[in-house]
């Protein structure tokens, strides 16, 4: 697929990365243009897109993955004969994007789950699933399977820079991730050597990059497998884990996950569970080449799920990506612990009150005691006298504490059950209203009635509860 | 947790930044709304994006005759609104950097013991005019601020516009290169601070993704209607 530049109608632009900005396009609502700052040479381009479309390496299964689950480069947009300027792309769907206490969606970054999700929801009224849930582990079953894909084919593709910023997530119709900056993919031959033109410069975010790959070197397909696992120790984690510092000194790691006591009494997740082991091989630097392939993860994690009875977050993860195809053969997922890196699994301990960090105060929970109405401070020193240091844990008399997250909360699912109610109507509403489907509407409309009567039971027993003490009753 | 293991609790390194500015009096009216108006778009870029929220701390700090802390040393995702800022007295460039060197000192001690790590912290000290202490006073306490001998000393990003002197905001930033700005000939305030916020915003922005290469790097802004001014204006 390619088009010339100037058939677009280059609508509003979206967003600017580091090497390329995002516009939408009015005529082609769902599809963006990435434009590169100068023109690239279009055939590693062209490779890309032909290795998604039909006729490309991928098997079908596969390839069903890749589409529901990418950006994946749709069409070359040209400049000139063999150059560039940019390319078509999916958008993220709707659902890939969290909507903050100031009505404004973002994107669904990964940095929303690799924190303590009680800070999150105090920051932004947004609830997240805790650390160790099966939604989150599902959220890397669904990369993991879409790093399967890119890892069948013949020849393989490596993502190279699976960071926060490029891995958008869902769990609104069940754990799904989105992922984005594909262009930045590469094609890899039999011996691990990239078949894309030599000199292409890609390179991984800091932070979130394999300490294996030397400074100003690009990734190879063992850096995906590596960013698998960082991701899960993150978010299944809920944290920062920042281990690549001592990696790149060669030093050996010993992380400590903290996850709820439920959740490891599980054979899947117990400390003596293969995940720990896989976990850590993942994560070698010592060994690169011996990090299991994302098929392991898929399998391994699979295997999880079903041992915390969380079927319908695998069947959700598959129906999302559009096939139910098995993943390959399950790799051993035993096998010899890392050299270098050890994970031990530990019953959760309360966290600290990280908000109270910089004793700043702020959306703290210390609100819920005594909510305070604006956000105006009072200066806390005067002269060129100095601020007192906050006690850790509570802030400062006078710091600038508002909206206590629980009430942010309720909110929250407030609005969401509304919108359920909503959408139950409009789902009646839309049989009705379709000629030879209004048997279906009728018994809508007759389950509608009944969540109404019954919402309406319940508001006029709660109206009934709150009015009577003032009557009297 | 085993001492030198990795946990939940290790989080990746902050990056702390103070805005120092001048509220005297000559502050009042447009520099001083322009500036209010301004810290809800501040905060909502660094606060609402959680990656560049996660790595940077901001405070507020003014001086006039006296230095106070508006806000203090903050995770901007927490923080609701960003005080207001009001005009007061004279221009005591000595009260603002006593009162850093204390208030950066107790913050990274408080800070330690709730396990963050720093990179070396940012202040970016506007001022609309001349020192009006005594000289040996604000050289005293500017000496302090950036003793080499102290760890923490900040990187002094300096901006200037009204009646402020090129010569001293050179001295202020100890006439590094790209540290010290004042407004061109002309620039009426009401442009030039908000200007200088969205640089300062985009400059924060950019700071963070430094942090994330390990080696955080205080980007200086680009701010239309400033010029840098040229290291040997020192003299
Ligand atoms: N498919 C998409 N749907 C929605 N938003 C997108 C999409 N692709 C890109 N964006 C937005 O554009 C930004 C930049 O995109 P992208 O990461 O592809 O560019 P880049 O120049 O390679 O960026 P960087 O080098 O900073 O990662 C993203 O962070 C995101 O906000």
């Amino acid at each position: 697929m390619e088009l010339s530049r100037s058939e677009l109608r280059v609508g509003a632009l979206l967003a600017e990365g580091g090497e390329g900005k995002v516009f939408e396009l009015p005529d082609r609502p769902g599809t963006l243009l990435k434009q590169y700052p100068r023109p690239v040479d279009a055939d590693g381009l062209r490779r890309l897109v032909a290795w998604a479309g039909p006729g490309g390496p991928l098997a079908p299964g596969m390839a069903a993955r890749v589409r529901s689950a990418t950006a994946w480069p749709q069409a070359v947009v040209l400049d000139g004969p063999d150059r560039a300027a940019g390319l078509l792309m999916a958008r993220a769907p709707r659902r890939f994007s969290l909507r903050h206490r100031d009505g404004v969606a973002r994107l669904a970054t990964l940095s929303y789950l690799t924190a303590d999700p009680v800070r999150r929801a105090a920051a932004y009224g947004l609830m997240l699933p805790g650390q160790g849930d099966p939604a989150r582990i599902g959220l890397v079953y669904a990369l993991a399977r879409v790093l399967e894909a890119l890892e069948s084919a013949d020849p393989p593709v490596g993502h190279g820079d699976l960071s926060a910023k490029n891995v958008l997530w869902s769990t609104r119709r069940g754990p799904e991730v989105f992922l984005l900056d594909c262009d930045n993919g590469e094609r890899f031959g039999p011996d691990g050597a990239p078949l894309g033109a030599p000199g292409r410069r890609r390179a991984m975010t800091p932070n979130w990059d394999d300490p294996t790959v030397p400074a100003g070197q690009n990734p190879g397909l063992e850096a995906d497998r590596y960013s698998l696992a960082l991701i899960f120790l993150r978010i299944v984690g809920a944290g920062h884990f920042p281990v690549q510092k001592r990696q790149k000194a060669g030093e050996a790691v010993d992380i400590e996950l903290d996850l709820p006591a439920a959740v490891l009494r599980s054979p899947v997740m117990a400390p003596d569970a293969p995940v720990w082991a896989l976990l850590g091989r993942s994560l070698s630097a010592a060994d690169p080449e011996g990090r299991p392939p994302a098929s392991t993860w898929a399998a391994a994690l699979h295997d999880v799920l079903a041992g915390l009875g969380a079927t319908s977050v695998i069947e959700a993860v598959h129906a999302a990506q559009g096939s139910s195809a098995p993943s390959l053969p399950a790799q051993p997922v035993a096998g010899p612990a890392a050299p270098d890196v050890t994970v031990r699994p530990h019953p959760i301990r309360p966290r600290a009150q990280v908000w109270t960090s910089s004793h700043a105060g702020g959306r703290s929970p210390a609100a819920l005691a005594a909510p305070r109405p604006s956000g105006r401070a009072v200066p806390t020193a005067t002269g060129s006298g100095y601020a007192p240091a906050g006690t850790p844990g509570l802030p400062p008399p006078g710091s600038p504490v508002v909206h206590p997250p629980l009430p942010a909360q309720a909110k929250v699912a407030l609005r969401q059950a509304f919108a359920a109610w909503k959408s139950l109507h409009a789902w009646a509403g839309a049989a009705l209203s379709t000629p030879g489907r209004r048997g279906a509407g009728v018994r809508r409309a007759a389950v509608c009635a009944v969540v109404d009567f019954v919402v309406a039971c319940v508001g006029l027993l709660l109206f009934a509860m709150i009015v009577s003490p003032f009557l009297g009753i | 947790m085993s001492s030198d293991a990795v946990g939940v609790e290790e989080r990746y390194a902050v990056f702390p930044f103070y805005l120092c500015l001048d509220v005297s009096a000559s502050m009042a009216g447009d520099p001083i709304d322009s500036v209010n108006r301004q810290m809800p778009l501040l905060r909502a870029s660094v606060g609402e994006d959680p990656a560049v929220a996660e790595v940077i701390r901001f405070a507020v700090v003014t001086f006039s005759d006296v230095a106070r802390t508006v806000l203090p040393l903050s995770d901007l995702s927490l923080v609701e609104a960003i005080p207001e800022v009001r005009p007061e007295g004279r221009t005591s460039y000595g009260a603002a950097f006593e009162h850093l060197r204390h208030t950066i000192e107790s913050d990274y001690q408080a800070g330690r013991a709730a396990g963050d790590r720093w990179y070396r912290p940012a202040v970016v000290f506007i001022s609309d005019g001349r020192p009006t202490d005594d000289e040996a006073r604000w050289h005293a306490a500017h000496a302090a601020l950036v003793d080499p001998g102290w760890k923490r000393r900040p990187n002094i990003l300096a901006f200037g516009f009204g009646q402020a002197d090129p010569a001293v905001l050179s001295a202020v930033v100890e006439g590094k290169a790209n540290r010290a700005f004042i407004a061109d000939e002309g620039a009426v305030p009401a442009t030039v601070v908000p200007e200088l916020m969205k640089g300062l915003i985009s400059s924060i922005v950019s700071s963070s993704a430094s942090v994330y290469s390990g080696e955080a790097q205080l980007s200086p802004p680009e701010v239309p209607g400033m010029t840098p001014i040229a290291v040997d204006q020192l003299d």
